[in-house]
This record gives structure tokens, C-alpha cells and sequence, in this order.
């Protein structure tokens, strides 16, 4: 089960407006943050950024990496808003583990020149 | 020459192994892997390299027969020492292998585990990975998650995943062997260099249930040891999982100690 957002007339309203007025194309940026427990509080020990431009690519890099946000609320302070929260049930299984980590999905909505 | 400073397969093999620890086996309990390197010239690791690049195609399972200099690699008395230590004095080399040829350009892989979903917490089978020249982090270096030897995930499930805070990148020098469990999470990383990055990947098998230690065991250091498998994290993650995991350690220390 997951929360999904949904655009209100209001946000598409605003998105054409804005398009309208810049000639540019807005887009949507998404950033996966994996967190060490459900909390928006709790450390984050994975991260995947998209960005909405052709050809971008997103993969794994064995240079150092930055981390920008040490949690989820942190990516909220800097105008990321979560899209999907991780099922929050606890695991069934009492004795296996399988994935890692709590998946949050993060947007920006942002001009992108077409 | 070449041949004159590499000893034969048979001698290497008729060395006495380098046994783990019990410290180094714990170690390898909990993050699912241990790195040897031989002390082979370098000459010859770039023998090996050059055998490879001169292939018309990638053999696959035929490799061996292709670049039969990779069995002194793997009768180096480090690498079969710490193969006895984690699959028993009768284990077995697989079949199946792989070169892994990372070009320059490659993208990434995603991060995934070999095989299917029928995780058993045992220590069965190995990756015994060999990087016959020095890897940087251009050149795509195998990546690793410690731990997630123990994550019964199916690989789908990764796709979303990109970088994590504690993965551990094999940056190696020519002539390292990567002994990793069988399941461990693992990639190939984006090579963005100009420099081709072999790494060959032989799978090694337990035979039969260990009896008992099959390493440099000494209870009292083991007893001291232990405390590793409770309170070491090896990655970030939920109290839960970590609960779930200390279980799991000991399954696989108490089935390679002989005693399940």
C-alpha cells in the first residue's frame, strides 16, 4: 500500500500558469531517500536523485558521494515534498530480513528549459 | 621470466594454507565477505591481464582453460587458506564462472544478489572474485553492501536503490582476491576511465557440513569474539532488523563451528 500524491486544479492551475509566463516546462525531480526506519527523523542510509532532463542517467558511482540530507525531514526543510511514504505495517517475518531501509519519494517541481 | 618467479600449481597447493582467525572468520559473519591478496609479481598479474585482452570473445565457463595461469591464483596458500577456513578442507570450485569484462563507458549495474530467492544462512558457496590489475574508482570497482548476505530480497525489489551511506568499494591493487558470500548485495560500478577492468569470478562450494572449525579456532579468542555478532552493526538499519540479524549470525557461526 502506498500514498500517492495527486495534483489538485489549483496545482495544475499554478504549473500552467507558470509555464505560460516563463515559456519554460515545468518538471518534476524526484529524489528516493532510503531511511533506516519509517520516521521522516531517522537517518538516511540510501539516496537516488533523478533529474528530469533527457539523458540523464542514475547510477551506482564508486567515487565518494555527497550527502545533502542526513534525514528526510531535512530534504522537506529544503523544499522537497515526500510523494510516497513506505508502508509503515512491520515486517510479517520474525526471523528473515530482505530490503534495506524505508523508501520515501521526494519531488521538486522546477522550471526546466524544453 | 614470468614462469620462473610463479611457483606451480602444484607446489602452491602443496603449501600450507593461511588460515582465518577466528576474529577474521566472525568478521566475515558479519559483513559477508574477506579480501586476500597475493603477493604474486605484478608481472604476472599483468600476464594474466594481457592473456585476457587478447581473447577473440569472453569464454565463459571456459576461461580456465583459456588463462590456466587463474589456477595458481586461486591454489595461493591465502586464498585457499581462507576458502578451507569458510567451506571446509573439501571444498570444491564450481564450474561455473565468469570473467567480467568492465570496458571503459560501462554504465553501472544495479545492485542485486546472484541466483535465486532460497537464502539458508549457511556459508555454501563463495564468490572468489580476482582483479588481475589495480582497480580505482573510474574504472568501475565491484561494490559491495556488508551484511546483506543475510537479505532474503529478491533483486527487483533493488531497483530503486543508487548509492548507500556505508557500500564498501573494492579499490584493489593487481593480484587481490574478494572472497565474498554467495548472496552478498554487489554491483559493478560505472566505468568512466579510459582502461579495461577484468574481474574474474569463480564460484567455490561447501562439500559437507563442517564437523568443526575448519580455521585457526581457539575458544577462549572465539568466546571473546562472539560479542561481535550481538553488538556489531554492519550497516545502518532498523532495531528490528538488527535483532533479526543477530539471529542469523549466529545460525551461520554456530553451522560453520560444526554445531547444527
Amino acid at each position: 500500500m502506498t500514498f500517492q500524491v495527486s495534483y489538485t486544479p489549483s496545482d495544475r492551475q499554478v504549473m500552467m500558469s507558470l509555464e505560460k509566463t516563463s515559456r519554460k516546462k515545468i518538471r518534476q525531480r524526484l529524489l528516493y531517500l532510503h531511511a533506516a526506519t519509517p520516521s521522516i527523523r531517522s537517518k538516511v542510509i540510501g539516496m537516488a536523485l533523478h533529474e528530469p532532463v533527457r539523458g540523464s542517467i542514475t547510477e551506482l558511482s564508486a567515487h565518494p558521494q555527497e550527502w545533502p540530507y542526513a534525514t528526510v525531514h531535512d530534504a522537506i526543510l529544503d523544499e522537497w515534498q515526500v510523494v510516497q511514504f513506505p508502508v509503515q505495517l512491520a515486517p510479517y517475518d520474525d526471523r528473515e530480513i530482505d530490503i534495506l531501509g524505508y523508501e520515501f519519494i521526494l519531488q521538486k517541481l522546477e522550471e526546466y528549459d524544453d | 621470466m614470468i614462469d620462473d618467479a610463479v611457483q606451480p600449481v602444484a607446489t602452491l597447493a602443496a603449501a600450507p594454507p593461511v588460515l582465518l582467525t577466528d576474529d577474521e572468520v566472525i568478521t566475515f559473519v558479519i559483513k559477508g565477505y574477506h579480501v586476500v591478496e597475493t603477493d604474486f609479481p605484478r608481472a604476472f598479474h599483468q600476464h594474466i591481464y594481457d592473456k585476457i585482452a587478447a581473447l577473440p570473445g569472453n569464454p565463459g565457463d571456459g576461461i580456465l582453460d583459456a588463462v590456466p595461469e587463474l589456477h595458481q591464483i586461486y591454489a595461493h596458500p591465502v586464498v585457499r587458506g581462507a576458502l578451507i577456513s569458510l567451506l571446509g578442507v573439501n571444498y570444491r570450485m564450481n564450474s561455473h564462472r565468469h570473467c567480467h569484462m568492465n570496458t571503459p563507458g560501462t554504465r553501472s549495474q544495479s545492485w542485486h544478489q546472484d541466483g535465486v530467492n532460497q537464502r539458508h544462512h549457511q556459508v555454501r558457496t563463495v564468490l572468489g572474485m580476482y582483479y588481475p590489475q589495480d582497480v580505482t574508482p573510474d574504472m568501475g570497482p565491484t561494490v559491495v553492501l556488508p551484511g546483506t548476505h543475510f537479505r532474503n530480497s529478491p533483486t527487483d525489489r533493488m531497483g530503486s536503490y543508487a548509492h548507500f551511506r556505508e557500500q564498501v568499494v573494492f579499490n584493489v591493487n593487481a593480484g587481490t582476491v574478494a572472497i565474498t558470500h554467495y548472496d552478498i548485495w554487489h554491483a559493478a560500478s560505472a566505468n568512466t576511465s579510459q582502461i579495461t577492468r577484468y574481474m574474474l569470478k569463480f564460484l567455490f562450494d561447501r562439500t559437507e557440513d563442517a564437523a568443526g572449525p575448519s580455521w585457526r579456532h581457539d575458544p577462549a579468542e572465539a568466546a571473546k569474539a562472539e560479542s561481535r555478532l550481538i553488538f556489531e552493526r554492519s550497516v545502518q538499519c532498523s532495531q528490528s532488523d538488527h535483532y533479526k540479524e543477530r539471529g542469523l549470525r549466529f545460525e551461520m557461526w554456530n553451522h560453520l563451528l560444526g554445531k547444527c
